[in-house]
């Protein structure tokens, strides 16, 4: 398969709501303040990540509500999540949900779905389903959605939810692993969300993708929506590789230790430089990080959006903003993206 | 109890969320009603939840709702009232409950029930409504431990963000006499809305007070009442007559018969106050539980007919001529005064 990797992309940026020590409803305003400066940006599109129980690093159990304050304060901007742990969610609920954050937000909502490799310590207090089982959980819960979404009659009865949004339907992502899950989204027509850190570029990301689109390309008339693959990277623009990799020292001493817990023992003992590249950061002066996101095997030519990572474990929201001022103003575009409307203007002016 | 004037007390609005405008219009129509009530000065809004309903009651996500009309506003108290626990899971609910809590400056007040008016909904959840009592005890229970910052599992995980003030401000809606003392044991607020002020609601005022611990003057007690200023009762009757139809069903599982009650009466026994202002005054004074253990007045004004834009012409009468002639005096925003 031939990558155009001028293809064209939307930007966006995936918050995974740090902030250690910090009352939450100071976390939670800061966030709601990124989100603002995104679309004051430019940007396309924000996404964050459900965490569940974390009282330091994931600090966003319920993203529709934050959603919601959101969306009062833009107009524009996508809304989304990569991901919602779809295995606690009861799909009902999540529907009705969603679909009053729709019908509140308008047609600019994206709902990323995940299994929960990420929460799994979360599974117990939930009563949700063994680990091991979660695919299949999975499976169902994701049936019951988009048939609840679409409006369709729910189990035996004769009820639909209300509101409906069958729209949203069609703005479904689902993030896996496995080439044959992947294979799946695509028959469903739901989009794909690859960047998972630990997830190497080249042997598992770019395959994953290749097997989206194959299948994609197999099952889907023409004239169906087109595939869509939503791809995540740690961006962190600095004066030069070294103060970059120097900035983020203290924060990777503490996603060492995360994905340690979760079996990544061997991460522990890498160099700062190898670990950044272990976990595909992307940093350095605004030319580094550009040919390091031109060289990225599974990133331009794929993303239908390029979701950047700014934040990091001990980041403040000024830090985060003028990240993302870097990547909308210097980066993107140097990638050929260009700001959709609302640009022309500093966040922090 | 005599003429002399109440103590303070608190205003809020009630809206089940009904209409037959598109669900993008009727929702930002109710957050636009919060904003206009905060203006008034009401105390608190609330919103009940209903699911699968496409006519009346509309909302299945209050919570959500609540978190854009937290954007939108600074000083009024956002209540549920009330959220099916059997159809909830009491982790989730307690997350969502617990960020809302903290985008608003800790403006949540959480209402529960068992879910009388969503009994169609339980089967298509899954859950057997036969036990929708037991369901909605246990829930409760999760929820209250979960925001107690109790530990969830084995390890000791406790919910995040805490949310250790906001267990203070649930409050039970029930008209069973043994929820009614568990709620006050537990320090839930009573939220009477359903059944007859004198006949059913106020036996259930005492046997709360009686179980309350502590300051009987403290005892959250609201009573929530259908109120419809009209130039006189008939025009108010006129355009209420409808929507009273409606609940004739209801009325007959209470073992009325519905063709055997006049308008008035029904509209006595469901509470609603209407009329020229000078009657809903008196008849509120006289109001068993609102001139009595009541700590807040809840203003229901919209009916299933109403606009959003109707239930607030009826909502500014309420915030500037009936509450002010109880002894009301409007919050205002310092903020917004400055």
């Amino acid at each position: 398969m031939t990558l155009d990797t001028t293809k064209p992309f939307r930007l966006g940026f995936l918050t995974h709501v740090h902030g250690a020590g910090r009352a939450p409803a100071e976390v939670y305003r800061d966030l709601i303040t990124v989100f603002q400066a995104a679309e004051d940006l430019g940007f396309d599109g924000g996404w964050v990540a459900q965490h569940h129980l974390r009282s330091d690093y994931g600090r966003l159990p319920s993203p529709p509500v934050l959603l919601a304050a959101v969306a009062e304060r833009t107009t524009h901007l996508q809304l989304g999540t990569a991901v919602t742990v779809l295995p606690l969610e009861h799909p009902l609920r999540l529907a009705e949900d969603w679909s009053v954050l729709e019908a509140l937000a308008g047609p600019r909502l994206q709902l990323g779905l995940g299994t929960g490799g990420a929460n799994i310590d979360a599974f117990a207090a939930f009563g949700a389903v063994a680990p091991a089982d979660r695919h299949a959980d999975f499976d169902d819960r994701l049936g019951v959605l988009r048939d609840a979404l679409l409006g369709k009659p729910l189990g035996a009865s004769s009820l639909v939810a209300q509101p409906a949004a069958p729209d949203l339907a069609d703005r479904l992502w689902q993030s896996t692993s496995d080439p044959g899950r992947a294979r799946a989204a695509a028959r469903a027509g739901d989009g794909l969300l690859l960047g998972t850190a630990v997830h190497d570029p080249l042997t598992e990301q770019k395959p994953l993708a290749d097997a989206y689109l194959d299948e994609w390309s197999r099952s889907q008339t023409p004239g169906s929506p087109r595939p869509r693959i939503a791809i995540t990277r740690a961006v962190f623009p600095a004066r030069n590789r070294h103060a970059a990799a120097r900035d983020l020292e203290p924060a990777l001493a503490i996603h060492r230790q995360g994905f340690a817990k979760h079996g990544y023992t061997e991460l522990l003992d890498l160099s700062t430089e190898d670990y950044l590249a272990r976990i595909n950061v992307h940093y350095g002066s605004v030319d580094d990080v550009v040919g390091s996101i031109q060289a990225d095997p599974a990133l331009l030519g794929y993303a239908d959006w390029f979701l950047p990572v700014v934040q990091h474990e001990v980041s403040s929201v000024a830090e985060d903003i003028r990240r993302l001022e870097i990547i909308a103003n210097e980066i993107a575009p140097a990638l050929g993206w260009s700001a959709s409307g609302g640009r022309g203007r500093g966040a922090a002016a | 109890m005599t003429e002399s004037p109440r103590r303070p007390f608190t205003l809020g609005f009630l809206t089940h969320v009904h209409g037959d405008v598109p669900s993008p219009h009727l929702y930002q129509d109710v957050v636009e009603l919060f904003v206009a009530a905060e203006e008034l000065g009401f105390d608190s809004g609330w919103v009940a939840q209903h699911h699968f309903q496409p006519r009346f009651g509309r909302l299945p996500s209050p919570l959500v709702l609540l978190a854009a009309a937290a954007s939108r506003t600074r000083r009024i108290r956002l209540g549920v009232g009330v959220v099916v626990l059997g159809l909830e899971d009491p982790i989730r609910l307690a997350e969502d409950a617990a960020v809302l809590d903290a985008l608003s400056g800790g403006r949540l007040d959480l209402g529960v029930g068992t879910g009388g008016a969503n009994v169609s909904a339980f089967g298509t959840f899954g859950r057997d409504v036969a036990k929708r009592r037991e369901l909605a005890a246990d829930v409760l229970d999760r929820l209250r431990g979960a925001l107690a910052g109790q530990p969830l599992d084995e390890f000791g995980t406790t919910l995040q963000p805490p949310a250790p003030t906001l267990g203070s401000r649930l409050w039970d809606s029930t008209t069973q006499l043994d929820g009614v003392r568990r709620a006050a044991r537990e320090g839930r607020g009573l939220l009477l809305g359903v059944g007859h002020a004198r006949s059913v609601q106020l036996p259930l005022a005492e046997a709360y007070l009686a179980e309350w611990r502590g300051d009987p003057a403290d005892a959250p007690i609201a009573a929530v009442r259908g109120v419809f200023p009209d130039r006189d009762l008939e025009s108010a009757r006129a355009e209420l007559a409808s929507d009273i139809a409606l609940y004739d069903p209801l009325f007959a599982a209470d073992g009325h018969d519905p063709a055997s009650l006049t308008l008035e009466r029904k509209l006595d026994l469901m509470n609603v106050r209407h009329g020229p202002v000078d009657h809903i005054v008196q008849t509120l004074a006289s109001d068993a539980v609102f001139s009595g253990a009541a700590t807040h007045l809840i203003a229901a004004c919209h009916a299933e007919s109403s606009t959003i834009a109707r239930g607030l012409e009826r909502l500014d009468v309420v915030a500037t001529e009936i509450a002010p002639a109880l002894g009301w005096t409007p919050a205002h925003d310092l903020a917004a005064v400055s």
